[in-house]
């Protein structure tokens, strides 16, 4: 499975531990938590797997595997708030 | 003829207007929702300098709406090619939403309170239920007979909209109902699509141009008893000035496909009235050869009487305006419908309860 | 009675309304007598007839109607209720419309220069407050329209008769039993309904901006202690959104100004059971010295 975001970059604004976010492309308004925002703030047009996403999170740094399964469930709300979309490989 | 076709034809006279004249153009413009059109009319020209700043507070009010109706619109579009490319279904988007895909000029200013879709007779009933399953569901209430009239005498399915969002999509197999007198072949017109220009990862068809504007003058003067009014014929108009620029022979390629899709009729009815009503420029040889789809002369006059109470009444709230629009009503079924199916439906539609025509809305304070 | 028009200035919009009603053109002069617009043909935003039908029911139960750009967008009141009903439609006209402006569903009075911004949904106490507010000096804005200019976050006032509705109607009796009300409408859809009279000052500066400087979302707790707690910016700035009529409206643009507000107010809950207490801790936090700190909590 790959992970997109193929809209515009999202506004976004910190409000402390939390941040408001705009999308443009649906005219929504979000409040994320920490885990959500940072997800969506290292994708962009290009489709990647989950491995993909946790280098550019984590770089070299090993992750426990709570961790991981923590950031697929961020990509599930993300997409239930049409921010990122899922594809299968040949697709992308 | 008033203040609102007056500006269409010419913007300039604005610069001799009083008090009075605004106050007379804005509910106009207001009711036949031309506001934002009027608002880039005004700036195309030059003209912002003599508009009042309160009236230029609500156009920009206008068009903040009509910026979030066209970002939905946009969005349900996406959300559709989702699951119908899923199927393998093909797709085209139609009217307003096309008009956006497409980048095309009433963008600019275009309201739509739902989006317009065709997929082919053969895989409507798979898209439906495709889109049923994926989280959309009808959008109102139809009984037994309403789901009759749209399946079998239309060409839509019944409009859907997804529970989470407000958009309602409706899905058609042709542009003109299978009982009607007009029958066009759908296939031609999945032959000649284009495809609108790519955005967030996804390209969708459209009607070549041509086929654009026939479905335009089709759906105003046939389906919808000139339900979508005055804005509807400035659509028209602005897409024909745009094809026109864009392609030499135009007007020529134009008259073609009317013959070829069977669409003279509305096509005669759409060009002449938006002459008439919102300054559209046809050369004199288009006049000449519309005129071979004209009716016979009696029923061309009571149809532009018609037309003009409907869509260009001197004021608003004429008696003329409603009979008008009754009548249109009637000949609007009888342009869709064998005559023994008209009663019918008719009747039917008398006698099924329906809400008043005023709402109780909900009032702040 | 003739038909006989008459334009208000309501905030930034300019209302013409044409009636035939003796009385309720009594009560219009009345309330708005600083806000009328004497200086001959102008442009107006909204042109409103209120007349009576001519049908049955112009002599048997008698009922009015509102009538804008020719349409009817509602069903008739009894005559009696027309200036209630006048006060509604306009609003709902407003709301439908006037998108140049981000318009929140708050009480907003006026210190100096610098507004109090009291979002609510009915039965938060906002409009109860605001009067009781005004009452005590502050420069009344409007009860019901926060409206904000988005790319300056000035409020703009729009100082209109304050709907006080059933028993806001003895509480405000009782904190100043020389409130200036209006008629009694004991059967409208709402209930009973009185208005208070916005004052000269606040008609006559109606076209002066304020600045939002404190942000409170008041609720209305039988028994409650009055309490003003500090709210974080994620909770603020959710119920601001929430409390905005054209919020997803206007989309990026009430994003922004929405970040911007709660970034530069103060903002609070406040619950209270008691006008008088209530009216003391809001003067108070509208007294304290200095502009707000910049950052966030």
């Amino acid at each position: 499975m790959l992970w997109v975001r193929s809209g515009p970059p999202a506004v976004c604004r910190s409000l402390g531990r939390d941040t408001a976010v705009f999308d443009s492309a649906t005219g929504e308004t979000h409040l994320l938590t920490e885990l959500p925002a940072l997800v969506l703030s290292v994708m962009d047009k290009q489709a990647v797997s989950v491995a993909d996403l946790i280098e550019r999170i984590a770089g070299p740094v090993q992750l426990a595997t709570g961790d991981e399964n923590r950031i697929v469930e961020a990509l599930s709300y993300l997409e239930s708030a049409e921010l990122v979309e899922s594809r299968s490989p040949d697709r992308a | 003829m008033n203040l609102l076709n007056q500006v269409l034809r010419d913007p300039t006279i604005v610069r001799a207007w009083e008090a009075g004249d605004w106050n007379r153009f804005l509910p106009l413009a207001r009711n036949a929702r031309l506001l934002g059109r009027c608002l880039h009319l005004f700036e195309e020209h030059g003209l912002l300098d003599v508009v009042p700043q309160r009236l230029v507070d609500q156009f920009q009010g206008a068009l903040a709406q009509t910026s979030y109706v066209q970002v939905q619109a946009k969005r349900e579009l996406r959300q559709v090619q989702r699951v119908l490319d899923r199927e393998g279904i093909a797709l085209m988007a139609l009217k307003g939403v096309a008009y956006l895909a497409a980048a095309l000029p009433p963008r600019g200013w275009r309201n739509l309170s739902d989006i317009d879709l065709l997929v082919r007779e053969a895989d409507i009933e798979r898209a439906e239920q495709a889109l049923k399953q994926a989280g959309w569901g009808p959008s109102g209430e139809f009984d037994s007979y309403d789901q009759h009239y749209y399946r079998e005498w239309m060409h839509e399915v019944p409009p859907l909209r997804h529970h989470s969002r407000e958009t309602e999509v409706d899905m058609h197999h042709n542009l003109a109902p299978p009982v009607s007198r007009i029958r066009i072949d759908a296939e031609k017109l999945w032959q000649d699509a284009v495809m609108a220009p790519e955005e967030y990862g996804r390209q969708v068809a459209v009607l070549a141009p041509v086929d654009m504007l026939l479905h335009n003058a089709v759906h105003l003067f046939m389906n919808d008893e000139l339900r979508g009014g005055l804005r509807d014929v400035v659509d028209f108009r602005d897409l024909f000035e745009h094809f026109a620029e864009g392609e030499t022979n135009f007007e020529q390629h134009l008259l073609q496909r009317a013959e070829v899709l069977g669409c003279g009729r509305p096509l005669y009815y759409a060009a002449t009235t938006a002459r008439r009503l919102a300054g559209l420029d046809l050369s004199p040889d288009f006049i000449a050869a519309i005129q071979a789809h004209a009716p016979v002369y009696p029923a061309a006059r009571l149809m532009n009487w018609l037309i003009e109470q409907a869509l260009a009444p001197k004021r608003l709230g004429m008696w003329q305006t409603a009979v008008a629009n009754q009548l249109l009503f009637i000949r609007s079924h009888w342009v869709r419908m064998p005559p023994g199916m008209l009663v019918r439906h008719l009747w039917h539609k008398t006698f099924k309860s329906k809400k008043p025509p005023t709402h109780d809305a909900e009032m702040p304070g | 009675m003739r038909n006989q028009d008459l334009t208000i200035d309501a905030g930034p919009f300019r209302v013409n309304v044409s009636t035939s009603d003796a009385r309720f053109l009594d009560t219009l002069n009345d309330f708005y007598e600083h806000a009328i617009w004497r200086e001959g043909p102008d442009v107006f935003d909204y042109g409103i007839r209120i007349f009576r039908p001519r049908n049955l029911r112009r002599w048997i139960r008698p009922q009015v109607l509102f009538e804008i750009d020719s349409r009817r967008p509602f069903e008739p009141h009894p005559l009696e209720n027309a200036f209630p009903m006048f006060e509604w439609s306009l609003n709902w006209c407003i709301a439908t419309s006037a998108h140049r402006y981000m318009m929140l569903h708050a009480g907003t009075v006026a210190f100096g220069d610098q507004a109090l911004i009291m979002p609510g949904t009915p039965g938060s106490g906002k409009s109860t407050l605001s009067a009781a507010l005004h009452l005590r000096g502050a420069r009344l804005l409007s009860d019901e329209f926060g409206l904000v200019r988005p790319e300056t976050g000035d409020l703009l006032p729009m100082p209109r008769g304050i709907p006080l509705k059933n028993a806001s109607i003895e509480a405000i009796l009782g904190f100043d039993p020389a409130a200036p009300l209006g008629p009694t409408y004991p059967k409208t859809r709402k209930g009973r309904v009185r208005h208070l009279r916005p004052d000269r000052e606040s008609q006559i500066q109606q076209d002066v901006p304020a600045v939002p400087r404190w942000l409170v979302f008041p609720k209305y707790e039988a028994g409650a202690k009055e309490t003003l707690r500090p709210l974080d910016k994620t909770e603020a700035f959710r119920q601001l959104a929430f409390n905005c009529f054209n919020y997803r409206l206007l989309g990026e643009t009430s994003f922004r100004a929405v970040d911007q507000l709660i970034r530069q107010m103060d903002c609070y809950t406040l619950s209270f059971s008691n006008l008088e207490r209530a009216v003391e801790q809001l003067s108070a936090l509208a007294s304290e010295p200095g502009p707000a700190a910049a950052g966030e909590t």
